[in-house]
């Protein structure tokens, strides 16, 4: 009997051994990546890539956990809601953070949550059809000015990141498109080539082959630099509006009271892992951008993109509803 | 012939011992996948999606694409057997396969499907080779509108071929379709029906639904019986199919590729709605249709060829436009993508070994199928030497294991619960559940064009009539309804003229 | 053997009903859900317009069936049903909590012994050991990863 109290006195004791000490030989045991995105897309492709470049830097496991559901509100809600030891962390995109929370009531907000760092960006495209009367970025904003109501532009869902973007910049620049929602980028593909409507709005990779066939004209980028992989396309400083960018991108986040020591040597190993030019070439084959970021900026771009978002968000009308 | 030339080539990719290894290993996993109720295809795939990273582009696609196929030879055994769908493509099954096994010829129904199964799968990669780029073409013609057309044409041929009475099946139809809505709007992004939960902005589960539906109500309603009929285990002689079978089967199998095929390319539910209209097609041209729903072999026969062909033809948009038109082929698009190799019309000159190793290797695995699924059929038929009182627990816990491995959800496990008591008491009183589950898959995308084809259009219903493909599916609309209100009449004077 | 035994046409005509009712109900939740027009239909507008559908639906079943009266009666909710019925709503509800292996031993236990209608220590020897043989091929050979629960290996 006095042993077993003795015993769990000693558990007990263990249990309570100060946080620093815990976090000097973290990692003690294998790592939880959670992947609020369903196996096979591009944010889980990402997180098993730095999972398995991280591992020989932490000299542990990472085991990628995908919890998909709610366009990643589900996932991220266990992240934030996961023990704070440094065991569980988060391998988001930006759309559960920043775009989410103003169409669902969500149950966490920036400071739920700790920014790690962010591995890079890829961009939104609008492209047309070939014999569409525009050239230019330029051109195609002068004809979508010209005509308000006329066209249509596919897009990754209402709400969604790609059109939050897309009418962050038909709002700065007065002009109005309608947007026709689709399941994706891979169906408004299907849609535009089809003729179902005017623009293509959404990620690169889906279009990339057929503006190389010469079947769609890509103009317009939501990210304020050019891409080398359509150069044919404006980016928003072309036309004056750099600091509008939208864009898609991904990081890794961490319960908000996991330990700073912690916090700093994963941001310290996770920023290494993505740093190698093996990764910038796995982005770049997904047609994405490596450019990483630190705790600080990550946090800070959270923040801004959120603020800017939901303001773009209730000048066209998405509002959170109460169910 | 060129073409020729390139898959001799791809045969020489695939047949490498370390590709040849990768597709049967593809095929074995995916089998097992698609054996479980719960995993299908789409989970298979994504299980083992990770490994695939560490292979070349070739390999990764010939593995996945074995898995793929597996799940899909794999899917109809659990639907035979005991009346769970393994996949949304094998719920037909369950209706005439599982009362072929009650008769006692499960092994028959089984060598069937998977013989129906290698001869779709067959036929839809000649002619994923022949016309592709064709039929890519004309699928691209398909828009919401026409979308919609499609979608409502099947569940019109599926109401006409239910086996209740038309007002319940209506009724069905519409409860699928209201079951359909809960979840988030995606054109208002409206949660609907959510009650705050986020798990359910995702919608209800299909596969808890339709496991609860189906097999759980069979396991409730077996219990009331005092001597339930349930599935025997035939005698080893009784295995194969007899003469009269296979020649009711045959034509069944042929149409069941034509139809497979060509529903292959209607995106997102294409599986199911290929396998719900080569029933119908059986059911409306057999010269006993009363025999169907209780146990008719093309009703068996036709459905399994066509969602094995429909596999081979959903690769059409994934390879010739580089756009996966389900959530399988999307998996695939990723694994290619992961190794740079891009899909759509340049993948056939810029990768000539992917495209070419991949075609080669779904005939191959085809045929290593075939072979592997017909031993395993008595193998599971034994299954049914087990007493009812001791499989059905073990059932449902294996139903319990497939639907948790899904999300992990505890919504989930409810609603196969709660899906098991309603198919129990809808089904006690006669209500068909099949017409539930197709408006049910059916109901979200169907909802969907039908709203976007309206902003498409600028609120003008006129754009339903438009354009080349909604004008070919609304004849067939109008062909199918004429012909049922013809028969209704001719039925109703029969029936009069039977009267006294 | 316990359990309902009802005329068919009751059963029918109660099942028909209960379809109308849940119309009304999604009519009623669908009514707060914008509708939008006819020529730019809401998110409210389709489940309204089901829910609509389903109480007509639903009753001109119910009618149906009151007009095919034909005497024959149907047996509802046998000891077995419910017994297994109950056991599986319990093993859902458990099932991630209390994890795979204690909750599948219990369930199993329970339907061998009432629906294979084995002596009470069979049910129970045979319950713990298929519970620990299926995690044992799932679990381990597949690597399903289920849920662990209380169960402590």
């Amino acid at each position: 009997m006095l042993k077993g109290i003795l015993g769990a006195l000693a558990l007990a004791s263990t249990a309570l051994v100060p946080l620093t000490a815990v976090a000097q030989d973290y990692p003690s045991r294998p790592v939880t990546l959670i992947v609020p995105a369903p196996p096979g897309g591009g944010t889980d492709v990402f997180a098993r890539q730095i999972a398995e470049a991280v591992e020989p830097i932490l000299k542990q496991k990472v085991i990628v956990d995908n919890r998909a559901g709610g366009g990643g509100t589900v996932g991220t809600t266990m992240i934030s809601a996961a023990k704070p030891d440094g065991y569980t962390l988060g391998f988001v995109w930006n759309s559960p953070l920043t775009t989410s929370p103003h169409s669902l009531t969500v149950a966490y907000t920036p400071d739920s949550y700790a920014s790690v760092m962010s591995i890079g960006y890829s961009s939104y495209v609008l492209c047309t059809a070939p014999d569409f009367p525009a050239a230019t970025g330029k051109e195609l904003i002068d004809a979508v000015k010209a005509a308000p109501g006329k066209y249509t532009y596919g897009n990754d869902g209402l709400g969604g990141t790609m059109q939050l973007a897309a009418e962050r910049i038909f709002t700065k620049v007065g002009a109005k498109v309608r947007p026709v929602p689709f399941g994706g980028a891979g169906e408004t593909a299907r849609n535009f080539l089809g003729g179902h409507v005017t623009f293509y709005g959404g990620s690169l990779p889906p279009i990339l082959p057929h503006a190389a066939a010469g079947k769609a004209k890509c103009l317009l980028l939501t990210s304020a630099a050019r891409n080398p992989a359509l150069p044919q396309a404006a980016g928003l400083d072309d036309i004056g509006l750099g600091s509008e960018e939208t864009v898609l991108w991904w990081g890794l986040i961490a319960p908000a009271r996991t330990p700073p020591e912690v916090l700093a040597k994963l941001e310290k190993a996770f920023m290494e892992a993505a740093s190698t030019p093996a990764f910038k070439a796995t982005m770049e084959k997904q047609g994405a951008t490596q450019r990483v970021l630190g705790a600080k900026d990550t946090g800070a771009l959270i923040r801004k993109e959120l603020a800017a978002l939901g303001e773009v968000a209730k000048a066209i009308g998405i509002e959170r509803k109460a169910q | 012939m060129d073409s020729l030339g390139y898959l001799m080539d791809g045969f020489a990719v695939a047949f490498t011992a370390r590709n040849l290894l990768l597709c049967f290993v593809g095929c074995l996993w995916g089998t097992a996948v698609g054996v479980l109720p719960g995993l299908g295809p789409l989970a298979g795939m994504a299980l083992l999606l990770p490994l695939t990273f560490k292979l070349d582009p070739a390999g990764a696609v010939i593995m996945l694409a074995g898995i793929f196929n597996g799940a899909m030879y794999g899917g109809s055994t659990t639907s035979i057997l005991m009346r769970i769908p393994g996949e949304a493509a094998s719920v037909v099954t369950c209706i005439d396969g599982y009362e072929m096994a009650k008769r006692g010829r499960a092994g028959a129904a089984l060598t069937l499907s998977a013989v129906g199964s290698f001869v779709g799968g067959t036929i839809s990669i000649v002619g994923l080779m022949a016309v592709g780029p064709l039929l890519a073409d004309a699928m691209l013609s398909v828009g919401p509108a026409a979308e919609f057309v499609l979608m409502l044409t099947a569940l019109l041929v599926v109401s006409v071929v239910s086996s209740s009475p038309p007002v319940k099946t209506l009724a069905m139809i519409v409860l699928g379709l209201a079951l359909g809505t809960v979840g988030m709007d995606q054109l208002t992004a409206w949660p609907r029906f959510t009650f705050g939960s986020l798990d359910l902005t995702d919608g209800l589960n299909f596969v808890a639904l339709s496991i609860g539906l189906f097999g759980v109500s069979e396991i409730l309603l077996n219990l009331d019986e005092a001597t339930p009929a349930v599935p025997k285990a035939p005698r080893l002689r009784e295995m194969l199919p007899t003469a009269q079978e296979i020649r009711e089967a045959a034509p069944a199998v042929l149409r069941g590729s034509g139809v497979g095929f060509l529903f292959g390319l209607v995106p997102g539910v294409s599986h199911i709605i290929s396998t719900f209209v080569s029933y119908a097609i059986e059911k409306k041209i057999s010269k006993t249709p009363e025999k169907f729903g209780h146990g008719a072999v093309a009703g068996v026969a036709g459905p399994e060829t066509a969602n094995n062909a429909t596999t081979g033809a959903s690769m059409i948009p994934l390879l010739v436009l580089g756009i996966p038109a389900i959530p399988a082929t999307a998996i695939l698009l990723s694994a290619l993508l992961i190794h740079g190799v891009q899909p759509g019309p340049l993948l056939m000159s810029e990768h000539p070994q992917v495209f070419w190793g991949l075609i080669a290797s779904l005939y191959l695995g085809n045929a290593i199928l075939v072979i592997l699924n017909l031993p395993l059929v008595s193998i599971f038929v034994s299954l049914l030497r087990t007493p009812m009182g001791v499989l059905a627990p073990l059932v449902l816990v294996v139903c319990l294991i497939g639907v948790y491995s899904l999300k992990a959800s505890p919504l989930d496990l409810a609603i196969l619960v709660a899906a098991g008591v309603g198919g129990y008491l809808l089904r006690k009183f006669s209500y068909d559940v099949a017409p539930l589950l197709l408006a049910f898959v059916l109901g979200d995308r169907m909802e969907l064009s039908f709203r976007r084809a309206l902003t498409i259009s600028d609120g003008d219903w006129w754009v339903f009539v438009q354009g080349p493909a909604a004008r070919v599916f609304l004849v067939v609309l109008a062909l199918i309804g004429g012909l049922q209100l013809a028969a209704m009449l001719l039925g109703w004077r029969r029936t009069g003229a039977a009267a006294p | 053997m316990a359990g309902l035994s009802l005329p068919r046409w009751a059963g029918d005509a109660a099942v028909g009903v209960a379809l109308s009712g849940a119309g009304v109900a999604l009519a009623i939740l669908a009514w707060p859900i914008p509708r939008g027009s006819v020529g730019n239909p809401g998110p409210g507008f389709m489940p309204f317009v089901l829910g609509l559908a389903l109480v007509g639906l639903g009753l001109a079943c119910a009618v149906r069936a009151l007009r095919e009266h034909d005497g024959a009666a149907v047996a509802l909710a046998s000891r077995k049903t419910a017994v297994c019925l109950l056991t599986l709503l319990a093993a859902a509800l458990a099932f991630i909590p209390l994890g795979f292996v204690p909750t599948v031993a219990v369930m199993l236990s329970i339907l061998f012994a009432v629906l294979a209608e084995k002596p009470w220590w069979r049910a129970v020897l045979y319950g713990c050991g298929a519970s620990l043989a299926l995690d044992a091929v799932f679990e381990r050979v597949l690597g399903l990863g289920l849920p662990a629960g209380i169960w402590p290996f």
